[in-house]
Formats: C-alpha cells, sequence, structure tokens
C-alpha cells in the first residue's frame, strides 16, 4: 500500500470502573491510504466506536487511553484537548448514526454549513452561504436554496443524514469518518445514501473509515474490512475475500448468522453470549463460543498474523491477517 | 388450538391538537391463519406498527374490526381478549419493568388470569423459563441483570405466560446484536411449530420475514400494497413498492456458507 | 440450535443484600447517622436529665454552662440542654408527620392526573397553578390564622399548601411512565389500571417524590420554628425550637446560647435530612 493518510497504531483504551479499568480496546491497528475505504465491522462490546472516536479525538468522559496513536498524513494527532481539534479540523470528519444529535436544533442547516465557511475557512457571509447551499446539492438534496433555511427537525431522517453529510464535507477534508450512519434508515433510505457515499468517494477522492455491524452495508462501499470481537481485530484483508472465505471463526460465525435475502438456508446463532469488558475469557476471547476452539485457545494471547498462503508475502497485495491458532482449519478444501 | 386472525379495513387516524391529522393506517385488512405465520413488513411511517398495536388491543383503531376465531375483539379488550392476543416489543431494554423481578411479572399474569397461584404458579414459571431457553435462577433478577438477548426471551416468556392463541412480534430482532438474532427467531419457530400459536412479525428487515414467515404483507403510507406467499413475494414481486424494497436490501454476495470448495 | 441454558450467564448478582449496599453510598449514610444521631439525642437524652423541661428555678437564671446545667439556663432558670432536647421531639415530630399527608395525597392525585390526563387532570392543574401563585409562608401564615395555631393547625395549613410540589413531580414522572412499553406490555397482559397504577407506574415514579420528601421535612420544621419565631407556631408550655430562638433573642448580650443553640439544632437536622435526600438520590437513581 502507499503510505497510508491515516494511521492506527497499537490503541487500546480503557473504562473508567471503581476496581479498576476494563480494557475496550486492545492493541488495535489499521491503515487507510488515499481514496481507499476501510470497513470495521463488529457486534455491541467489539469497540469499534470509540475506536473511530479515539480517532477523532471524540472520546467521552470515563474512557481513557491506554495506549497508541493516530496518525494523519504524518503528523500524529492528539487525543484530546486545544490540539485535538485543530489538528484534525480541516482534514479529518465524522458522521454519526443519530443526524437529529448530531445537528443543532436552533439553528437552520444553512447557518450550520456556513458556520465552517466563515470560521474554518475564512469565507465572507456571502460566499459561505453560498457555498452552504452547493454543499447541500453535492449530497443531492433537492432544492438546495429553500431547504437550507429549514431546522433539522424539519427535514426527513434521509435528508438530514445528507445534510451531515454536507457538514462533514464543509472542511474539504481528506478522510471521512462514518459511525452507523445508516443504521436507523430505513432500507430504501439506506441504499440512497450509500450510492451518495461512494458517489462522493470518487468525485472528491476521500478516504473512508466506515463502522457497520452489518456485514452486507460494508460490503457494498468499502475495499478493506477488520472484524473486531471484546475490543480486539479478529480479522482483517480485502473485504470479497474475507467474506468469501474467512479465516477466523468469529468472522465465520458472524456471516453464518447473519439474514441474507439471497441465502436459503436458516441463520445459524453463534452460542453463547458476548463478554462484558473486564470480564473477558483468558487467551481468545471468543474460544468459550468457538467450534475449534482447543485447549490452548484458552492459554494463549494470540495475536494477528499474516495467512493466506504465499500471496501474503507478497507486499504488492493487501495482506489478510487473523488471531486464529487454527486459521488453517477454516480454509476450504 | 389456534384460531383465525381476521383484520378488516381497519382505519387509525391521529389527531393532535394544532396540526393536521395524520392517517397512520389507511384500510388495512388482513388474515391470519391458525397457527400461520404472516410478515408484516414497511419502512418507517408505513404503519406497521400502528396495525400491531390496535391487533394487539393497545390502539383503538378509528375504524374497521378485528375477529378472532369470528369472534369481535372490543377495541378496549377484554382480560379474556388480551389473552388471546399477546405483544412482544422491539425494544428489550424498555419492555420490561427495571424494578420487578423476572419471577413477580409471571405470577402476576398468572394470578390475575386465574391461571394458577402458590406451588402450580411457581412450576408454570419455570416452565416457561425452559420453554424460553433460560435457567430458573433467572427467575429472581431484576432485568437488568440480562443482556439484550436475554430480555427479548424474558419478554416472549412473559407473552407466553398466558397462552396466547396470536403473538405479534413487533420488530422482534432489530435491537439485537446479530449474532444472536437467530436464536430468537429460531425460538419464534419452535414456539409455532410446538404450540401452534399464530404469529404475526412485523419487521422492515426482509429476510427475517422471509426466515419465519408463510406470508407476506407488505405496508406503504398505511395501506397494503401487496400480499401473497412468501416465495412469491420475494422471488415475483408485483408491486413496485416491493420491487423497491427487494432492490434496496444490501446482500452478502456469494459467503463460504454458499461457496464451499473456492480457493483462497 | 439455541444455546443450552447451561452457558448461559447473566450478570452476578452484586455482593450483599440490598440493604448492605446502601452503605457504598457515603451522603447518605453520613445523613442517616447524623439524623440517627439526633434521634437518639432527643427520644432517650430527656432520661438521662434531672430537669423536666418546664422546671422553673429562679435562683438561677441565665446561667452559662456548668456542671448541674450542661448548658446553661434561660431566664425562667429552666435547664437549656432539656428544653433543646424536648423541642427537638416536638419539632421533628411535627415536621415529619406534617409531611405524610401531603406526600400520599399530592403523589397520588399526581400520578392519576398524570396517567389519565383530560379533564382530570387539567382541573388538578389549575389547582395546583392557583396554590402556586401563593408565597409559601403566606399561604401557610394565612391558614395558621383561619385554623388556629398550634400542632392542629400546623398539619391542616401543610396540608393545603404542601402536596402541590408532589403533584408535580409525579405527574411529570408519570407522563414519562405512562408511554413506556412495560406499561404497553402490562396493559396488554389484561392488567386493569389501577393494578397498573398501583404496581408498575407507582415505583417508577415515586423516587423523586421520596427524596424530595427529605428536604420538605427540614422546610416545614423551619416553618414551624419561623412560626413560632413569629408566636403562630407550637404554643407554650410545649418547648419549641422556633419559640426558644424567639425567647432567647432579647438576652443576646447576657446569655447568646439560648438563641443560637436552638438555630444550631435547626442547622444540623436539616443538614442531616438534606444529606439524606441526596444519598437517596443518588442509591435510587443507580438501579
Amino acid at each position: 500500500m502507499s503510505q497510508p493518510l491515516l494511521s492506527v497504531d497499537d490503541l487500546s483504551l480503557s473504562l473508567d470502573r471503581p476496581h479498576g479499568g476494563a480494557r475496550v480496546v486492545d492493541h488495535v491497528s489499521f491503515q487507510v491510504g488515499k481514496g481507499e475505504s476501510l470497513g470495521i465491522v463488529g457486534e455491541s462490546g467489539s469497540g469499534k466506536s470509540l475506536t473511530l472516536r479515539a480517532t477523532m479525538g471524540l472520546l467521552p468522559t470515563g474512557v481513557n487511553v491506554d495506549g497508541g496513536s493516530v496518525t494523519l498524513a504524518g503528523e500524529p494527532l492528539a487525543f484530546s484537548g486545544r490540539a485535538a481539534r485543530s489538528q484534525r479540523r480541516r482534514q479529518l470528519a465524522m458522521v454519526f448514526q443519530d443526524s437529529l444529535a448530531a445537528l443543532d436544533p436552533v439553528y437552520t442547516v444553512g447557518y450550520q454549513l456556513s458556520e465552517v465557511g466563515s470560521h474554518v475557512m475564512g469565507l465572507s457571509r456571502k460566499q459561505s452561504w453560498a457555498r452552504a447551499v452547493e454543499l447541500l446539492d453535492l449530497v443531492g438534496i433537492r432544492e438546495p436554496q429553500r431547504r437550507a433555511h429549514a431546522y433539522p427537525h424539519e427535514l426527513s431522517g434521509g435528508m438530514r443524514q445528507r445534510a451531515m453529510l454536507a457538514l462533514a464535507l464543509a472542511t474539504e477534508p481528506t478522510v471521512l469518518l462514518c459511525d452507523e450512519p445508516t443504521t436507523a434508515l430505513d432500507v430504501t433510505v439506506q441504499a440512497q445514501v450509500l450510492e451518495l457515499l461512494a458517489r462522493l468517494r470518487r468525485e472528491l477522492g476521500l478516504s473512508l473509515v466506515f463502522v457497520s455491524h452489518d456485514l452486507a452495508v460494508v460490503r457494498q462501499l468499502c475495499e478493506q474490512l477488520v472484524v473486531m470481537y471484546t475490543g480486539r481485530i479478529v480479522e482483517s484483508g480485502p473485504t470479497e475475500k474475507l467474506l468469501r472465505e474467512p479465516l477466523h471463526p468469529y468472522t465465520r460465525g458472524l456471516l453464518d448468522a447473519t439474514l441474507d435475502l439471497d441465502d436459503y438456508e436458516r441463520a445459524r446463532p453463534i452460542p453463547g453470549s458476548i463478554p462484558e469488558p473486564g470480564r473477558l475469557p483468558s487467551g481468545c476471547s471468543f474460544h468459550p463460543r468457538c467450534t475449534y476452539a482447543t485447549d490452548e485457545c484458552a492459554v494463549t494471547d494470540v495475536k494477528l498474523t499474516p495467512v493466506g498462503g504465499p500471496q501474503a508475502a507478497d507486499p504488492a497485495t493487501p495482506s489478510r491477517q487473523s488471531a486464529c491458532l487454527h486459521w488453517t482449519e477454516l480454509v476450504p478444501r | 388450538m389456534s384460531s383465525a386472525l381476521t383484520v378488516s379495513d381497519v382505519h387509525v387516524t391521529f389527531q393532535r391538537r394544532g396540526h393536521e391529522p395524520v392517517v397512520a393506517v389507511d384500510g388495512v385488512s388482513l388474515s391470519l391463519p391458525p397457527s400461520g405465520s404472516l410478515g408484516l413488513v414497511g419502512e418507517s411511517g408505513s404503519g406497521k406498527s400502528t396495525v400491531a398495536r390496535v391487533i394487539a388491543g393497545i390502539q383503538v383503531p378509528t375504524a374497521g374490526e378485528v375477529r378472532l376465531d369470528g369472534e369481535l375483539l372490543a377495541p378496549r379488550r377484554t382480560k379474556a381478549q388480551h389473552r388471546a392476543v399477546q405483544l412482544v416489543f422491539q425494544d428489550p431494554y424498555s419492555s420490561l419493568n427495571p424494578r420487578r423481578t423476572v419471577r413477580s411479572v409471571l405470577t402476576e399474569l398468572l394470578a390475575v388470569h386465574d391461571l394458577a397461584r402458590g406451588a402450580a404458579a411457581a412450576k408454570r414459571c419455570a416452565e416457561l423459563m425452559e420453554l424460553v431457553g433460560l435457567p430458573e435462577a433467572a427467575l429472581g433478577r431484576r432485568p437488568t441483570a440480562f443482556s439484550g438477548g436475554q430480555r427479548q426471551r424474558l419478554a416472549i416468556a412473559r407473552a407466553l405466560a398466558v397462552d396466547p392463541t396470536v403473538i405479534v412480534a413487533d420488530e422482534p430482532v432489530s435491537a439485537l446484536d446479530v449474532s444472536i438474532q437467530a436464536t430468537i427467531l429460531e425460538l419464534f419457530a419452535r414456539l409455532r411449530d410446538e404450540l401452534g400459536v399464530s404469529l404475526l412479525l412485523i419487521s422492515h428487515n426482509l429476510a427475517v420475514v422471509r426466515q419465519l414467515c408463510d406470508q407476506v404483507a407488505v405496508m406503504y403510507h398505511g395501506q397494503i400494497v401487496e400480499i401473497g406467499e412468501r416465495d412469491q413475494i420475494f422471488s415475483a414481486p408485483q408491486h413496485e413498492y416491493t420491487r423497491t424494497l427487494l432492490d434496496a436490501v444490501p446482500r452478502l454476495g456469494q459467503t463460504a456458507a454458499t461457496n464451499p470448495g473456492g480457493e483462497l | 440450535m439455541s444455546a443450552t441454558t447451561a452457558e448461559i450467564e447473566f450478570e452476578p448478582r452484586a455482593r450483599g443484600s440490598r440493604w448492605s449496599r446502601l452503605w457504598t453510598y457515603p451522603t447518605l449514610t453520613v445523613g442517616a447517622m447524623l439524623f440517627t444521631l439526633i434521634l437518639l439525642a432527643i427520644i432517650f437524652g430527656p432520661m438521662f436529665t434531672h430537669w423536666g423541661p418546664d422546671t422553673q428555678d429562679l435562683t438561677s437564671i441565665l446561667q452559662g454552662p456548668s456542671w448541674h446545667h450542661w448548658l446553661g439556663t434561660d431566664e425562667l432558670g429552666r435547664d437549656e440542654l432539656t428544653r433543646l432536647l424536648y423541642a427537638g421531639r416536638t419539632d421533628i415530630k411535627v415536621g415529619v408527620l406534617a409531611v405524610i399527608f401531603p406526600f400520599c395525597f399530592g403523589s397520588t392525585i399526581g400520578m392519576i392526573a398524570g396517567f389519565y390526563g383530560g379533564w382530570l387532570d387539567w382541573i388538578v392543574m389549575r389547582i395546583v397553578d392557583v396554590l402556586v401563585a401563593f408565597p409559601f409562608y403566606v399561604l401557610v401564615i394565612a391558614l395558621v390564622f383561619v385554623v388556629g395555631t398550634g400542632t392542629r393547625g400546623i398539619y391542616i395549613a401543610f396540608g393545603i399548601a404542601d402536596w402541590v410540589v408532589y403533584a408535580r413531580t409525579t405527574r411529570a414522572a408519570t407522563l414519562v411512565v405512562r408511554e413506556s412499553e412495560y406499561v404497553a406490555a402490562a396493559r396488554v397482559g389484561g392488567l386493569s389500571d389501577p393494578r397498573i397504577l398501583a404496581r408498575h407506574v407507582l415505583p417508577n415514579v415515586i423516587t423523586q417524590a421520596i427524596v424530595y420528601s427529605m428536604t420538605d421535612i427540614v422546610l416545614v420544621i423551619v416553618a414551624i420554628v419561623t412560626l413560632g419565631f413569629l408566636g403562630l407556631g407550637v404554643q407554650p408550655p410545649t418547648p419549641d425550637w422556633g419559640v426558644m430562638i424567639n425567647d432567647g433573642q432579647s438576652f443576646i448580650t447576657s446569655q447568646w446560647t439560648l438563641a443560637t443553640l436552638p438555630g444550631i439544632a435547626v442547622a444540623l437536622t436539616g443538614l442531616s435530612l438534606s444529606l439524606i435526600g441526596d444519598g437517596l438520590a443518588d442509591a435510587l437513581r443507580a438501579r
């Protein structure tokens, strides 16, 4: 991969607890190059949202950084404080799941957009308003001049999501972080927003980091995929290959459990339940629920290792990694 | 033994002071055969949840009627009528009273409907836990001790406690993690097969409906735009909206499950 | 296949019973201990003094603390400590009792009004609006004038004036709980309205009212003290902190303890109840 634009290295986060912290993100690393899109998939407790927020410098109170770093275009980023905000300002932007909460209800959409223009980009009031309308048009909102005068609650869910996207794009970022932006949307609206994101990637050369619990959605949008479970990355690699031939039992389990319209077979759930942070099983945290588990799995601190045969050694192909001792058993014969 | 549920030309209009009246349900009719399963799909604003609430007796329709096995179910249900149609809600975190133990909720229902008291009630509670796949120890705990999937099982146990003929499940798995959604769906399938309850499943997720329901009805803007057998709806949808809905769902494509001998 | 029951794990029960967990809230613990001390003092203290609250000894008036009279004597030679303790009995008893009716009545009517809405809610809210429009003390004093002074008057006056806060609080909480899914589930379960109100709504809306009642007791005690100060409260010879403060005023220069000590007693009682209220707010919320 060419020089990565955004790089997260060995990030670890933990929650404040009265009797010692609970690790919620554990030594997570990934990279995104210019114009590339990376999907981060996981269920609740996987740490995917917190990872994204740490990257954006938006950690909630009670979450501490235990280690690791985030680098943008070669420059390391702070996790909090004033430095954190100014470093990211122009280049990194984020969209959220709840657009109603992400937009200020007392200002019109156009006003919020133009604020960015006048305060961050140094444009005049007229220029920033024109730019606001331009942005609304860019995200596919019809009659942008009229809509710019609307308040967030006056817009439909889909339009609000687009407005939130416009706000994120207002600073002309190079990397867009997305935290489940389509989860709360109707499926038809979701399809439109995903199409919009794909178009914007092409037109603006945006890099994308897309967090979701929905494998099918990331498949549509992301070339690279990272699968997280209880705060750790369990598998990573090119999306299509990874979904066709998963090399970690959790990914495999997730695929089998996902209800898909094309899959006529009954979905098979993963037995057991996701452990709470701070009460993770020893060794590989997935082992109690894993059909491939052996005694070794409970005692070994399994690390991500390159997998997949001779291609893994070739620097030209993006690498596949898996954190499973028995990954070879998952290779289809 | 279960009966047929019929919904005839139900309309629900919400009046809010100072606003335009909102037509949530605009003439919906459907029928659920004994031990059958019908999936009601639609997006937000389609009116499907309102229909569910009318059928469960907690929403009075502006017009239309609901009958169970021919008997008219009054808009304000009697106790016995409530017994027959139970509702499982979407959000497992808010549908259970956080201050009551599981046992107290179940025994209350059993007592109110004169189904069992004392030792008989205790036995029934244990049976219900087993039916939904939870240990008996769960009876003494409050909902906050459980995960989302477990709470949903508790909600199902509560619905089953009164021996209903029809269970209406409003988005029962939407708030749950993917890896355990199938557990709850399997549970519903088992209940339908073993106990013979009829199932009305409300969902925006077409794949969920496909897994569980013999019949599918598609709602849009308060009306049913298409209704039919499952396989027919999914393979040969007639209405344009149904087609749009099906096209919009992202697919997983070929996965390990469907492509076993592929190369790495 | 769904997971076997053996694999199901849920949140282990927190260590210790519900009662023992209350100790983990420091505000609650400190407040409760302080209040218990005060209660013990006023209940059992008088048994250990040789003096009655009215025993006069005109030969030793306005004395400072001494071996005979630990806190001195007042202008009629009565033992200050004994009077303080007996007055505490009066004030705290009246304070607690005066709050019971407003708490019960106000919470219930607020909950019913919030649950059913409509004309009932409208009527209740208009009554609340009218009562709230009067400044609290003005209302209480006016009522005491009408119904008479003394403890009976206090109970009636507070019964009329004080229930509105409880009504508002529980009504607001009920409006939220009314829409919750577990109430809908209770309806679907076929439970009757009174049952739903009593067993599903009430426990979830009463916590704020309980917390407020602690502060309310303080308010009532202060009000009694104020009324006593104005000569409208508890009538002599029953000792009362307010009357003691009033009487002690004239002797500020000679024996300042007569006016100050009762004030300190009021303050300590108020502090302990406030701490309990704060602690309860945390403890009840953490569920």
